[in-house]
């Protein structure tokens, strides 16, 4: 073990849970991401090996306990390998991340203190696309509704978003299943979306890799348009927020 | 009526109509002869190797070692050598050979893989050369071949008395030096890959227990282990490929064999692949569907597959292997047509192999993959072309067309 490490970044993260589910989704599209550490707070932006779905983690200053950078730095972390070594933290637990050149460590506070520390490896910084897309449809909805909706879902590969009179209808194409979220309910907060409707469709798989961040938020916020990408906002409750977009079906 | 999707889902391995017995495998098991002549209960001969491990009464297993009687030496190899039938020999060809080779039948706990190695019967099994063999059986075998469309087919069967390995057996060597380390099965994998061992070998010696740590050695039904090795395969050759630079045009290569038509389309970008099976009516899987059956699946990119399909497994082997010989990384379309004349599936050997050359041989390169697609759209019949539509619709697109900065998917 390297004890006289001299950190060029270190931060106190309220919820380790939450963290470590960050890192589940983003390892569900890449093994591998660019955490780029500036005066602004943490950004990862990874895109999955087909790319098909953009992850966008953005934890401003304000996200953290404790934020300190001595100079901006870009680590490559081996996501699969962290998610691997690291067990899943208790709710209450706190995480303390530091990272220099060469290695970066987790350690989660708890009753007991665990430290793991693992070597950065070298992530090429490839051009990510960056839509500039005007959303037909925005809604905002229960998050925890939301989730329930995709996992009843499940098995349908292909989820028809449509927006229809004052709800939000996902239906799974493969199963012919329904679920509706509405304003009556109380399970879609406010919907904006042509009189006509507007429609489309994407791959039930890669919605259910990041449905689990909608366990950690309040609120969610949807927007797609018929032949463009599925974006959906998670405003996570310590701070900072994450953003997903995916490309629809041919 | 059984439905013919069901079939292809299914290959007679799966019981999905819940049957007993393969209804398909059934009839074509009667209609192929047995070709070995057996006189009496002492068969000699060489193993080519041949060895299967089934998986019926796990964990107390069948193994079965092949033997063509009266055949021996070097021109024993013929009788189990994928890679060298392959090109030269044709369906009927290799299920005569098979059918030739007598089966002997031990049954065996799996995890007691050392009474194998205590009668040599396990190292002449893994040998890189025929290895003389006598086996004495306790009654005469049916004269009817086995079929397996995973494993192949084998000979007519019996238990056997006694099986006693008379040739000394000629292991490569990497191989002789792994099964005495106490390292993990994939590592042990990814070492003999990495020594050249050929896969077939690989196969066997997982199959019978030669690899993973030693104390926890197990003998692995021959099916799971082709899945094991090909998955392993996968993973160490992805390894290197993320390395690479991509292949920098858009290019189809086409091999055909065992009325099997592979169309493999390379085109720059990520290691991502997607697979398309189309079974036109009248192969013994769909004798009685009246338009083909598609089957589709894909590999993310990660070397996990959206469906569990051993076939794609041996494809995406074939691929990565060829690709990282090349040098380059690349994203992949492989269609599968298979013909009315595939009766039989005789063994995921030969997609690895088809798939593997084909990407090894020159391709036509074209300038967009829509453009490659149409080539093949162009060259097959409208089964394919709507097979090919089926896959476009089923594919996500690239998130590179909304950002406008080009793509290979951009249609």
């Amino acid at each position: 073990m390297v004890d006289d490490i001299e950190w060029a970044v270190e931060f106190e993260y309220p919820g380790a849970k939450t963290f470590m589910v960050l890192m589940k989704s983003l390892g569900s599209l890449v093994d591998e991401a660019l955490f780029t550490f500036g005066e602004e707070g943490l950004r990862i932006k990874a895109l999955d090996p087909a790319r098909v779905a953009l992850l966008d983690i953005n934890l401003g200053t304000d996200a953290f306990l404790t934020y300190e950078v001595k100079k901006p730095i870009n680590v490559g972390v081996n996501v699969a390998g962290l998610i691997k070594a690291v067990p899943t933290p208790k709710k209450t637990d706190k995480l303390v991340f530091r990272a220099s050149e060469e290695f970066y460590e987790l350690v989660i506070e708890s009753n007991v203190t665990r430290r793991y520390r693992f070597r950065s490896i070298e992530v090429v910084a490839e051009e990510l696309p960056e839509p500039d897309l005007e959303f037909e449809v925005e809604a905002k909805a229960i998050a925890s509704a939301f989730k329930t909706a995709i996992k009843d879902l499940k098995g349908a590969e292909t989820i028809e978003f449509r927006a229809q009179g004052d709800d939000l209808v996902l239906r799974g194409v493969q199963i012919g299943a329904e679920a509706k979220l509405s304003r009556i309910a109380g399970s879609l907060l406010e919907l904006k979306a042509p009189e006509s409707g507007s429609s489309e469709r994407y791959d039930e798989g890669y919605i259910t890799k990041v449905i689990d961040l909608a366990g950690h938020v309040q609120t969610i916020e949807v927007r797609f348009g018929s032949g463009i990408p599925l974006n959906i906002l998670f405003p996570l409750a310590e701070g900072g927020f994450v953003k997903y977009l995916l490309a629809p079906k041919a | 009526m059984i439905s013919a999707e069901l079939c292809v889902r299914c290959k007679g391995y799966k019981r999905l109509c819940g049957l007993p017995k393969c209804p398909i495998l059934e009839k074509a098991r009667a209609a192929i002869e047995a070709t070995a002549r057996i006189a009496g209960l002492k068969i000699i001969g060489s193993t080519p190797p041949t060895a299967v491990v089934g998986e019926r009464n796990y964990p107390s297993v069948p193994v079965i070692v092949g033997i063509p009687p009266g055949v021996s030496g070097g021109d024993a190899k013929i009788y189990d050598d994928p890679q060298g039938w392959w090109g030269k020999l044709g369906l009927t060809d290799i299920l005569r050979l098979r059918g030739y080779q007598v089966s002997s039948i031990m049954r065996v706990n799996v995890s007691e893989p050392f009474t194998l190695y205590e009668k040599e019967v396990g190292i002449a099994a893994i040998s890189a050369r025929p290895v003389d063999t006598e086996v004495v059986l306790e009654r005469l075998p049916r004269p009817i071949t086995r079929l397996d469309p995973f494993v192949g087919a084998t000979g007519p069967a019996a238990p056997a008395k006694e099986v006693r390995v008379v040739g000394n057996a000629s292991l490569p060597r990497k191989l002789e030096e792994i099964i005495w380390d106490d390292v993990s099965a994939e590592e042990a994998v990814f070492e003999l890959i990495r020594g050249g061992v050929d896969t077939y070998s690989i196969i066997r010696a997982m199959s019978l227990g030669f690899l993973g740590r030693v104390r926890r050695r197990k003998l692995v039904p021959t099916r799971w282990a082709i899945t094991a090795v090909d998955r392993a395969a996968v993973k160490y050759f992805l390894g290197g490929l993320r390395d690479l630079p991509s292949v920098d045009k858009v290019s189809v290569h086409v091999l055909e064999y065992l009325m099997n038509r592979f169309y493999v389309i390379l085109y720059p970008g990520k290691y991502h692949v997607e697979w398309l099976e189309v079974w036109r009516p009248k192969t013994g899987l769909t004798e009685r569907a009246s338009s083909s059956v598609i089957v589709y699946s894909r590999d993310y990119g990660t070397g996990r597959t959206s469906t569990i399909d051993g076939g794609f497994d041996a494809a995406r082997h074939g691929l990565v292997k060829a690709l990282y010989e090349r040098g380059r990384r690349a994203s992949a379309i492989i269609v599968r047509v298979i013909e009315p004349g595939y009766v039989i599936g005789v063994g995921n050997w030969h997609i690895r192999e088809t798939v593997y050359r084909a990407v090894r041989s020159e391709g036509l390169t074209f300038d967009k993959l829509s453009d490659a697609l149409a080539w093949v759209a162009s060259v097959e019949n409208m089964d394919v072309v709507s097979a090919l539509k089926k896959l476009m619709t089923m594919s996500t697109r690239s998130l590179d067309i909304f950002a406008g900065n080009g793509s290979a998917l951009k249609k």
